[in-house]
């Protein structure tokens, strides 16, 4: 073993980021500021893929845990560990946050330092997100990531974007706010029902979490989840902050932070309030097929390609919201599996439109055209992204996509039929937009002038992702196989407390074994 | 009251004694004309005033039969007074210009903190109107210090007048629970009333002189003109000091009321919290001056830390002294870094001047920013910690809906604290900036200290939580 469990590895990868912020800080010269964060950031990415390596997928519960008193008189914990849940996007962080780097490689002439201290920063909150085992630490860098993001769109950003910051950081807060309550509240829960006053989510999980409680925790938690997937009526941040952010924030912000919402939704409500969940998954689930339909229309009708990838953002994540609480199999792992997809796809999506805006100074699809035989390289991979985006198989996005319907049939059969309008609606706009860009005749005013094919570093960061789009396509059973267990937990975990609770009411013993099966679907009969 | 004390302990006021000595002799210093070791001295007593405190800490004095009781409550407290005094002093060096007569600012800034100082270590309620009077009448003189500046006239005379009919309050209330109780000590008010009614209008009068000094809503009204109206240097000390000591004798009142009026205290209290809170984010939102943007954040702040008073026996008190600790750093430290930019220009300081920060002074704007981030309570900080354990501690004695407006509160003030943040990094740089001293100054290594303490309460505030949890032990167990 590389590294046994004296080593802190989750540690290391979490605040790497924030000592190459430092390193940042102390580097003076403009060339190394960038050499410098490529180095942390690239190491950071390393060490993300040791865990990949020595997760083993049959084991149950956490791996790599650190748990050391932090607060104690609080009851709060420096608790580190990681599942198949977060297995994945630990590295889908840390690869995209070398991509963020590498895209704004001698682009940033406005407070490099400062640029990059904010990159790093951010990762460190994210990497710290998804790693947290106690609640108050997993809010802290919940929160303290918005900061460096907020900054990001608002000081790198285009004309709009003091607007789209604020926007951005009030909808978000507004949510995490209510969120703190709801913590604060399971703390005292986990105090009344015999633990002491704790935020570990690891003795939170034994919780059986009375019924008339649920449902307020479970609001308190859902909205601020839901505003950072973004589910579709709180979705309207989006758009605004996709398209201010400079590139390199549109990819952080698409590629992960959307996937920190449906990641708090799989950690804390659906295992913490399963009868919460179980009741409001009708509405949850409508609210995703909405998003989905929306999405997709919004999407076709917008001229600024930042745009239609944003809305077709909202879209996708609707698919994924569907596809998890739709409690089966098949939906859980589309779910876990397509939020790493659509990290990868989305991510390369804005990275292309950011370097496509670079050459041709506009975003607007009226007035390109004709590119493809202008810049092959960039055409090439942007359809490949495409593809990959509306699902193509032999592609990652057809794995998910394909389980996420799936899972949605075996929900309600009209459910499956109404998400998977995305297919068409998603070709359709997907393709139209290629069409546009690539294809029709060059619609720009004037004589056209030289347009630069991509450089070398949008090569370096666009071969690994399409090899990844492949990899994932090709071999799907990589992914599938380690979110297997933790999938399997969190659709039984849900089934298993809502018939415990039940007992009481029910004098009829529900059957674990019978719970526990594969493809049980509590929500029907 | 017990009239003629049997153990005049003088041991037990040492913290007081010494300033008192500092602010005689700062009176008599004339410095050659132009006010050398004036500054030398008034840091040097409150330093020693300090030190007297750490040595009173644990083995505590009792003196004058019982009418000062320097615990380690009364100590803690005492010792963030005078840390915050130390602050305004470093502010005011670089503020007021040197001057023979200097030695009246340092002077009664020192009797302000003996009257805070007997505020905070005494159960008797004649004392504490003793300790509130020190306090007003030197802030009140400090306020309009700068003779010349025409708004600080209004604001000082403003204070005065508002002032003194509190205090005028105060007294009759003490006045009205003498009558009710025989006894002016705070102990009587523990046992069983014997005239409800008139225990409970005492209270009341009370409350609303103490609500005045904090600056709660509605007793608010002077804070904005007395602010903007005082030199730097003396509101920051007054937005926070003044808090300090008389949240320690809320602490002292603490849940003793009893009798029928218990109740009505309890709502006084909690409208007195949920006006602070809604009034002072709302009406800071307004604002176009930072001091006065400042200032009604202050208001919601105080707001804030009312809602631990409702708490106390579930460990508010602990609460309350942390948010206060974290309060001091990240007003302070505000207040610290606007006086550097606000320095002898004349006019009140806008906050679209701050425009351009972030390119011109990248440090100092990087400190502000923590500051305002700290304040609207968001992590890694430690005004996030502050306000998490109130709102723990608030759920914990079942005010819930207190803490739910506390927090769309917050989230209204995110938009004012963060809109500082934006206008300095996200603007072109304005017109409005003086340039400031470059280089290495004192009140820049403060403010670095500050910044640094600021977010060691936001990553390892348990020291500091255990110790308070010590020293106001909660009454059910739970913390």
């Amino acid at each position: 073993m590389l590294f046994n469990a004296d080593i802190p590895l989750l540690t290391l990868i979490v605040f790497l980021p924030l000592a190459g912020a430092l390193g940042v800080l102390a580097t003076r010269s403009r060339q190394w500021i960038q050499v410098v964060a490529l180095i942390a950031t690239l190491a950071t990415f390393v060490l993300t893929l040791l865990p990949l390596w020595q997760f083993r997928p049959e084991q149950a519960g956490f791996q790599f845990v650190e748990n050391v008193p932090w607060i104690a008189t609080l009851g709060i914990s420096y608790h580190l560990g990681i599942d198949g849940l977060s297995l994945f996007l630990l590295p889908l962080t840390g690869f995209l946050s070398v991509a963020a780097v590498l895209v704004s490689w001698n682009k940033i002439h406005l407070k490099e330092k400062a640029y990059f201290i904010s990159f790093l920063v951010l990762e460190t909150g994210i990497l710290g997100v998804f790693a947290s085992l106690d609640a108050v630490l997993f809010y802290v860098f919940w929160e303290a990531m918005l900061i460096p993001m907020f900054l990001i769109i608002g000081i790198w950003g285009s004309e709009n974007r003091r607007y789209a910051s604020l926007k951005f950081i009030i909808y978000t807060m507004a949510g995490s706010v209510f969120l703190l309550i709801g913590l604060i509240l399971m703390a005292f829960l986990n105090q009344k029902l015999g633990g002491g006053f704790s935020f570990d989510m690891v003795s939170w999980f034994l919780l059986k979490v009375p019924s008339h409680y649920q449902y307020g925790i479970f609001i308190l938690f859902f909205v601020a989840f839901a505003i950072k997937v973004p589910i579709f009526p709180f979705h309207t941040w989006l758009p605004d902050a996709h398209v201010e952010a400079p590139t390199a924030g549109s990819v952080i912000l698409a590629g992960v932070l959307l996937k920190m919402g449906v990641y708090g939704i799989l950690r804390f409500c659906l295992p913490l309030l399963p009868e919460a969940a179980a009741y409001f998954t009708p509405a949850i689930i409508a609210l995703g097929v909405i998003g989905v339909i929306y999405g997709a229309f919004v999407a076709f009708a917008q001229d600024d390609l930042k745009k239609l990838v944003a809305y077709s953002s909202v879209s996708h994540m609707g698919l994924i919201v569907v596809g998890v609480m739709a409690g089966n199999m098949a939906g859980m792992k589309g779910g876990i599996i397509q939020m790493v997809n659509h990290g990868l796809s989305t991510g390369a999506l804005f990275i292309l439109v950011g370097a496509l805006y670079e050459r041709k100074k506009t975003r607007d699809m009226n007035k390109l055209g004709g590119l493809a035989a202008r810049v092959p390289v960039l055409a090439t991979f942007f359809v490949i992204m495409t593809l990959s985006s509306l699902g193509l198989p032999g592609l990652n996005g057809f794995v998910g996509e394909f389980l996420l319907l799936l899972g949605a049939f075996r929900y309600e059969w009209w459910i499956g039929a109404l998400s998977a309008t995305t297919l068409i609606l998603g070709a359709v706009y997907m393709l139209w937009m290629v069409q546009r860009v690539f294809f029709e005749t060059d619609r720009s005013a004037g004589r056209p002038g030289a347009v630069a094919d991509l450089s070398l570093g949008e090569k370096l960061v666009m071969i690994p992702l399409t090899l990844l789009v492949f990899f994932i396509g090709l071999y799907p059973s990589y992914l599938t196989d380690r979110v297997e267990a933790i999938s399997r937990q969190l659709i039984s975990v849900p089934a298993i407390k809502a018939a415990c609770l039940s007992v009481a009411a029910n004098p009829v013993q529900p059957n674990p074994a019978q719970v526990m099966t594969d493809e049980h679907d509590p929500s029907r009969r | 009251m017990n009239m003629i004390p049997q153990d005049v302990n003088l041991y037990c006021l040492l913290p007081e004694i010494i300033l008192l000595a500092g602010a005689t002799a700062l009176l008599f210093i004339r410095g050659g004309g132009r006010g050398k070791g004036i500054v030398p001295v008034a840091v040097l007593s409150v330093t020693a005033a300090l030190a007297a405190v750490f040595y009173l800490w644990d083995q505590g004095a009792v003196g004058f039969g019982g009418l000062i009781v320097k615990d380690n409550g009364a100590l803690l407290f005492q010792a963030m007074i005078l840390t915050t005094a130390l602050i305004s002093f470093v502010l005011a060096r670089d503020f007021l210009p040197d001057h023979k007569n200097n030695g009246e600012y340092y002077s009664l800034h020192l009797f302000s903190l003996i009257g805070m100082g007997i505020m905070a270590s005494t159960g008797d309620l004649l004392v504490i109107f003793l300790g509130i009077e020190i306090l007003s009448l030197s802030l009140y003189v400090l306020v309009g210090f700068m003779k010349i500046v025409r708004a600080g006239m209004e604001g000082a005379v403003k204070y005065f007048l508002l002032g003194s009919f509190s205090s005028a309050l105060f007294l009759l209330g003490l006045a009205l629970s003498y009558g009710a109780t025989g006894t002016t000590n705070l102990a009587a008010f523990a046992a069983p009333a014997t005239a409800p009614a008139l225990m409970l209008a005492a209270v009341a009068l009370m409350l609303v002189a103490l609500g005045f000094k904090i600056a709660a809503a509605p007793f608010h009204m002077w804070a904005p003109d007395a602010y903007e109206g005082a030199p730097v240097c003396v509101a920051a000390f007054m937005s926070v000091a003044p808090k300090i000591a008389v949240f320690a004798v809320f602490l002292r009142f603490g849940t003793g009321i009893s009798g029928p009026g218990q109740n009505l205290i309890w709502t006084a209290v909690i409208f007195m919290s949920v006006a602070s809170m809604v009034i002072g984010n709302f009406t800071a939102l307004r604002q176009s001056s930072v001091v006065r943007m400042l200032a009604y954040s202050g208001i919601a702040q105080a707001g804030y830390i009312l809602i631990g008073l409702l708490a106390i026996p579930e460990g508010g008190a602990s609460a309350i002294a942390f948010y206060l600790m974290v309060y001091i750093f990240m007003n302070m430290g505000a207040f610290a870094s606007l006086s550097s930019l606000s320095r002898r220009q004349g006019k009140a300081l806008q906050i679209d001047d701050l425009a351009g920060l972030a390119s011109r002074h990248p440090w100092h704007a990087f400190a502000l920013a923590v500051f305002m981030i700290s304040l609207a309570g968001i992590p890694p900080t430690g005004g996030f910690f502050a306000k998490f354990y109130l709102f723990k501690v608030g759920i914990e004695a079942g005010y819930l809906s207190v803490v739910l407006i506390a927090i769309v509160a917050t989230i209204v003030s995110f938009f004012y604290y963060l809109r500082v943040v934006m206008v300095m990094y996200m603007t072109a740089a304005g017109e409005g900036l003086l340039p400031m001293r470059m280089g290495v100054t004192l009140i820049g290594v403060m403010i670095a200290a500050i910044v640094i303490m600021t977010f060691l309460a936001g990553v390892m505030p348990d020291q500091f939580l255990r110790s308070a949890a010590t020293i106001f032990p909660a009454i059910i167990s739970g913390i």
